[in-house]
């Protein structure tokens, strides 16, 4: 794989479904699985397990409580997205994990899982083009000037930017601007 | 004013533009100025400050532009304020707005995007990389500000970006610059637009 292709394919697009109980975990990784590799995990334990860096959203039951399903030290390394599923007459807004309301809409959890994916892929590629942008800041400033090596760098910036811009613009502004500066610690949806 | 300027075509048709300059104050206020008005003064400015006071800007950026365009001017100073000095009308269609500086840079970023809209010929002008850099780290700033860009450029609007050429070293400008489409630099052996 070149570099400029390696540099724009950030993710796996996994999403880990987390739910205690069996017909809920079974209806959403149908719904899941029509776009996107799903694992399963019925409890902590297995998700965790399963948690690697294919990851980039995972989906709990807000009932079998956010801590147990995933403890925090994981949840604030965060290379991903957590969402939990929510009773509804929780109300879901204005939180730092996002929420999908029972009865799940299959529209409804696609359109989620879709924006979370597109926030992660966000996420890792504007990291990786402030590296790329570092190394050619250093290369191109350097003493031993090297052309070769600063028009490849170059180049792969700009193949980067390219998804970059297309990614951003995808984002609402809460979304692009928490990516950027990191998803503050807010409270949790209380545990159900 | 206190340059003419012939920007160029790399300038003229540029969405997001450095500015770079030494010092900071009034040399980024008379540079910003200048530039919008050499591009053809547009019907709305969004002016943004991270360390100087907003409302005192608003007063000097009035002066250097005219009665036109309309300019609604954000500012975090630092200083929390009742909420009926949040956001305080002036005359001259000029609207200054202080941020509490509790609140993240994210609320700034979010909203300077809701200033822009399409249907209105807006700059937006930001002094200054080198004090957001201050406050949260030059990794952060960097990443806000390619959000900030994609805000500019989705709404049709046009950046300026001002930056202290005398505070950061070479390496960090040139990173910087891989964030814009043109650079206007001034105040050095290059003065002008490239």
């Amino acid at each position: 794989m070149s570099n400029a292709a390696f540099d724009i394919s950030v993710t796996d697009n996994v999403v880990l479904v987390c739910i205690d109980d069996d017909g809920c975990r079974q209806r959403v990784t149908a719904v899941l699985r029509e776009e996107w590799p799903v694992r399963t995990a019925i409890d902590s334990e297995a998700a965790l397990d399963s948690l690697d860096e294919a990851v980039s959203v995972v989906l709990v039951d807000a009932r079998d409580g956010i801590e147990q399903a995933i403890p925090r030290p994981q949840r604030d390394e965060r290379p991903f997205e957590l969402a939990a599923l929510v009773d509804e007459s929780i109300d879901g807004t204005d939180r730092a994990i996002e929420c999908v309301t029972k009865p799940i809409s299959p529209q409804t959890l696609r359109a989620t899982v879709e924006r979370l994916q597109r926030r992660v892929e966000y996420d890792q590629l504007l990291g990786r083009y402030y590296a790329v942008a570092s190394e050619y800041a250093a290369t191109a400033s350097g003493h031993k000037r090297e052309p070769e090596a600063v028009s490849e760098l170059k180049e792969r910036l700009s193949t980067m930017r390219t998804r970059l811009d297309e990614l951003a613009d995808g984002l609402d502004d809460h979304d692009a601007f928490s990516v950027a500066l990191g998803t503050p610690d807010e409270t949790e949806p209380p545990d159900e | 004013m206190t340059e003419n300027f012939d920007l160029g075509p790399a300038v003229a048709d540029a969405t997001n533009v450095l500015l770079v300059a030494p010092g900071v104050g009034d040399t980024a206020d008379r540079l910003c100025c200048d530039v919008l008005t050499a591009d053809g003064l547009p019907e709305h400015v969004v002016g943004v400050t991270i360390s100087d006071g907003p409302e005192e800007k608003a007063t000097r950026w009035r002066e250097l532009l005219g009665p036109a365009p309309s300019l609604s001017m954000l500012g975090i100073d630092g200083v929390t304020r009742s909420a009926a000095v949040q956001q305080a009308p002036t005359a001259d269609d000029t609207t200054v707005e202080y941020l509490d500086s509790s609140e993240p840079i994210r609320e700034l970023g979010e909203r300077i995007a809701t200033k822009i809209h399409r249907e209105t010929d807006t700059a937006v002008c930001f002094d200054s990389i080198t004090d957001l850099q201050e406050c949260m780290g030059r990794e952060t700033a960097f990443e806000f500000l390619h959000v900030l860009g994609s805000r500019v450029r989705a709404g049709g609007a046009t950046g300026y970006y001002y930056i202290d050429r005398t505070v950061h070293d070479e390496e960090t400008m040139t990173l910087y610059s891989t964030l814009f489409d043109a650079a206007i630099e001034v105040g050095s052996d290059t003065d002008g637009g490239n």
